[in-house]
């Protein structure tokens, strides 16, 4: 049974043809086809990140770019949520507020950064925000939308139930909304993830971008695959890692959470 | 979207009043003019960059760039995002090196491009055309997936196959989903410009913004601001809106939101 899954084409397919490629590279890299100045081999990387992560100083920059993201995302997803909700429900703040984010969102995120250090220098905090920008503009147009695209019946049932204020809010409106909501964040990270890389690329020291550019630099090209890498299993992390978090929370919204082709 | 319909001129009063309110405390000195300069002063020299030449040079080298990494992607992404669609063991082939592209910031590929390549304008256009790639290829691949089996069975009974059911059935049901595609993808391949702008290059809007920054010129910096700002929304809203115009049976997907 167990062995029969393991030998189907999903899975056979999938791992023979990247096992294929990684060792094409890897011959063609010893046969001298390819250069190894540009093109490592793969063993040479591997061995590269081993020693990385021993030296220990890999973790400090995986744990800055984590810290940089989980940080930025929190600077987004609070106000973001409660102003997108605010927006959907309440007209007067929406015709406030709706222009003025329609107006920012837009606007290439990478865009916000000279600004930004402009008045912040080039702090910690001025990457932060950045980061956070587009996030927060993204979550707050799809968490009014979701208000906005509720039910009218749900709304009805629940206020013939007794449900107003408050306990409309947080037994009717939020409980529908939070699909989108999951949604929302996850384009959110994704966003957030790679303003962080990028800001990280053009001003830090640390964190994974700043490690990846520093390599570039210094011409040490095993440890810039290495950084690309890390970045890569971050990204994935972050891309299939959270849609396969939410199909698991919100299993009966599998259709709405998969909009990988959308995106 | 809801507040063009619904608002009409109601849209504009928040941000004008937001620009108002910019002046005033400008005029009133708690915002010093040379960190924050007030609209009063924003509006002119926005308008001598554009009389002069310098500005329209960078953003021509930004549209350059932008439209050439875009076009060069768009062919080869939909071609094989349509076999990819069609085809399964093509697609059990291809799916981790595609997925693992997908999920790295395209701008982190900006090293290995330059290694290979050189520092160069060829760099800058292929590092942001992987994004307009990955993106279209992924999309076109989801449409083709996601097209409705009765759909195909209908076109079959009626006796197309081959070319004809690929053309009249599958190709146009697959279309709202190429076209989603290559909205966000322009929209992340702008990103991706001004990106490799601000890190690599000496022209274009991306690096003239990141100088403006630099030398503390505060105007500079503003009046590109906007000039990228503005591109955003033509690039955003104009699609919407040839979208809408072009497939007017597509409802417009809240979910597929652009960046």
């Amino acid at each position: 049974m167990l062995l029969s899954r393991l030998l189907s084409r999903e899975v056979v397919i999938p791992l023979a043809t990247s096992l294929a490629m990684l060792a094409a590279w890897e011959i063609l890299v010893r046969a001298g086809v390819l250069r190894a100045a540009f093109f490592p081999a793969p063993t040479n990387v591997a061995q590269t990140l081993w020693g990385l992560a021993l030296s220990g100083e890999l973790w400090i920059h995986v744990a800055m770019t984590l810290g940089r993201l989980i940080a930025s995302f929190l600077m987004a997803v609070i106000p973001g949520t409660a102003i997108g909700l605010a927006m959907g429900w309440w007209l007067q703040m929406r015709l406030v507020a709706d222009p003025l984010v329609r107006l920012l969102f837009p606007i290439p995120s990478i865009a916000f950064f000279p600004v930004v250090i402009f008045y912040l220098g080039l702090s910690e905090w001025g990457l932060l925000l950045t980061a956070a920008i587009t996030p927060f503009l993204l979550i707050s147009v799809q968490a009014a939308a979701a208000v906005e695209g509720l039910e009218r019946t749900l709304l009805e049932a629940g206020r013939n139930y007794g449900a107003t204020g408050r306990r409309l809010f947080t037994r009717v409106i939020l409980p529908a909304a939070l699909p989108h909501l999951f949604v929302s964040y996850r384009l959110a990270v994704g966003v957030g993830f790679i303003v962080t890389v990028a800001v990280e690329m053009i001003a830090a020291k640390h964190g994974l971008g700043g490690f990846l550019w520093h390599s570039w630099q210094i011409l040490r090209i095993e440890e810039m695959y290495v950084g690309l890498v890390l970045i890569g299993l971050l990204g994935i992390l972050v891309t299939y890692g959270l849609e396969a978090l939410a199909e698991r929370l919100m299993p009966w919204q599998v259709d709405l959470l998969r909009s990988k082709g959308q995106r | 979207m809801m507040a063009r319909r619904r608002g009409g001129w109601r849209v504009f009063v928040s941000p004008a009043i937001a620009i108002l309110v910019w002046e005033m405390l400008a005029r009133a000195a708690i915002l010093r003019p040379d960190y924050v300069p007030p609209p009063s002063q924003l509006a002119p020299h926005l308008a001598g960059l554009l009389a002069g030449g310098e500005l329209w040079r960078h953003l021509s080298m930004t549209l350059y760039r932008l439209s050439l990494s875009f076009l060069f992607a768009l062919i080869p992404a939909v071609l094989l995002g349509l076999s990819l669609g069609m085809s399964r063991n093509a697609r059990l082939a291809l799916e981790p090196l595609l997925n693992s592209l997908y999920a790295i910031p395209k701008i982190a590929l900006l090293p290995l491009v330059m290694l290979v390549l050189g520092v160069n304008e060829r760099t800058l256009i292929f590092t942001s055309m992987l994004t307009s790639f990955v993106q279209m290829t992924v999309s076109t691949m989801g449409g083709v997936l996601a097209v409705d089996r009765s759909i195909l069975e209908a076109g079959k009974n009626y006796g197309a196959t081959g070319w004809r059911l690929f053309r009249y059935v599958l190709l146009p049901a697959a279309l709202p989903a190429i076209f989603t595609g290559m909205r966000i993808g322009l929209g992340l391949t702008l990103v991706l410009v001004v990106a490799v702008e601000l890190t690599a290059a000496q022209e274009g809007l991306g690096a003239f913004l990141w100088t403006a920054g630099q030398t503390f010129a505060a105007k500079n910096l503003f009046s590109v601001f906007i000039v990228i700002g503005v591109l955003g929304w033509v690039l955003t809203y104009g699609l919407e809106r040839i979208g809408e115009r072009l497939m007017p049976w597509q409802q417009r997907s809240s979910a597929a939101m652009f960046l």
